[in-house]
């Protein structure tokens, strides 16, 4: 398997994990991909705040519904 | 000839020691220059951890407060709930942007420094890098102030030091020619 073709696999791993996470709107699965995120990552805060705000609107829309 | 020796001598000293002396000032001001540039990005790294683990919290109270009072009033939409959940977070909001715009500050300052290890001198982009910082700066410890976060400890005076740090390499910017001199301020 050559780095690119393993890079590309984390990625998409990664990048499952962050749809789950949204998609089931579970704040452990999120933590458990920003946990390993490395020191310095731009991510951390950006990807709290999205998540929450989706957070809000599955439930105004479950709450109108 | 003795004397002639000695000034010669002197002289080649003085030439040595003089060339020793601006390169030993380049590298005292490339080593401050470098270690304002760390100690900033770790404390951007620390706040970022800080606020996003109070983040949740804060939201958590704001999308209570939006669907409780979209319960009182049936008519309210959920475009209305968000906007209403994105005005009760705009402080966060201001904090997350500002700590944004000093990310990418300090991405284009430290893009700059290693110009200036390799090449020698500093490129324009470090004029503007110095221009914005301190602004910066002092607004994202604003915007952590006001969503009561703590400023991490590399993050205190980091104003000053970001200042100190443009001032330590300012011998090493390039002259103002009339194509950059409004670029970097026109003060180098």
């Amino acid at each position: 398997m050559s780095t690119a073709a393993i890079i590309a696999e984390l990625i998409k791993v990664f990048a499952d994990l962050v749809v789950q996470a949204f998609s089931e709107q579970d704040p452990r699965k999120l933590k458990r991909v920003l946990d390993v995120l490395p020191p310095g990552s731009k991510l951390k805060t950006e990807t709290v705040a999205a998540f929450e705000r989706e957070k809000t609107r599955a439930e105004l829309e479950r709450q109108g519904s | 000839m003795r004397p002639l020796n000695r000034s010669g001598a002197t002289l080649a000293f003085a030439v040595v020691f003089l060339a020793a002396c601006s390169s030993c000032a380049e590298r005292d001001a490339q080593r401050a220059v470098q270690s304002s540039l760390t100690g900033l990005a770790h404390g951007v790294e620390a706040a970022d951890r800080l606020v996003a683990e109070a983040w949740p919290a804060a939201a958590g109270q704001a999308r209570e407060q939006v669907l409780s009072e979209r319960e009182q009033d049936e008519s309210v939409s959920v475009e209305d709930g968000m906007r209403r959940y994105d005005e009760i977070m705009d402080n966060w909001t201001t904090a997350l942007n500002a700590m944004r715009a000093v990310r990418e500050a300090l991405f284009v300052g430290q893009a700059a420094f290693d110009v200036w290890l390799s090449a020698g001198s500093l490129p324009e982009s470090w004029a503007a890098f110095c221009l914005n910082v301190e602004v910066m700066l002092v607004d994202l410890l604003d915007g952590l102030s006001a969503v009561g976060v703590d400023v991490p400890p590399p993050l205190r005076g980091a104003p000053g030091f970001a200042g100190a740090a443009c001032e330590a390499a300012k011998p090493w910017l390039p002259l103002p020619t009339p194509e950059n001199s409004g670029t970097n301020g026109g003060d180098q």
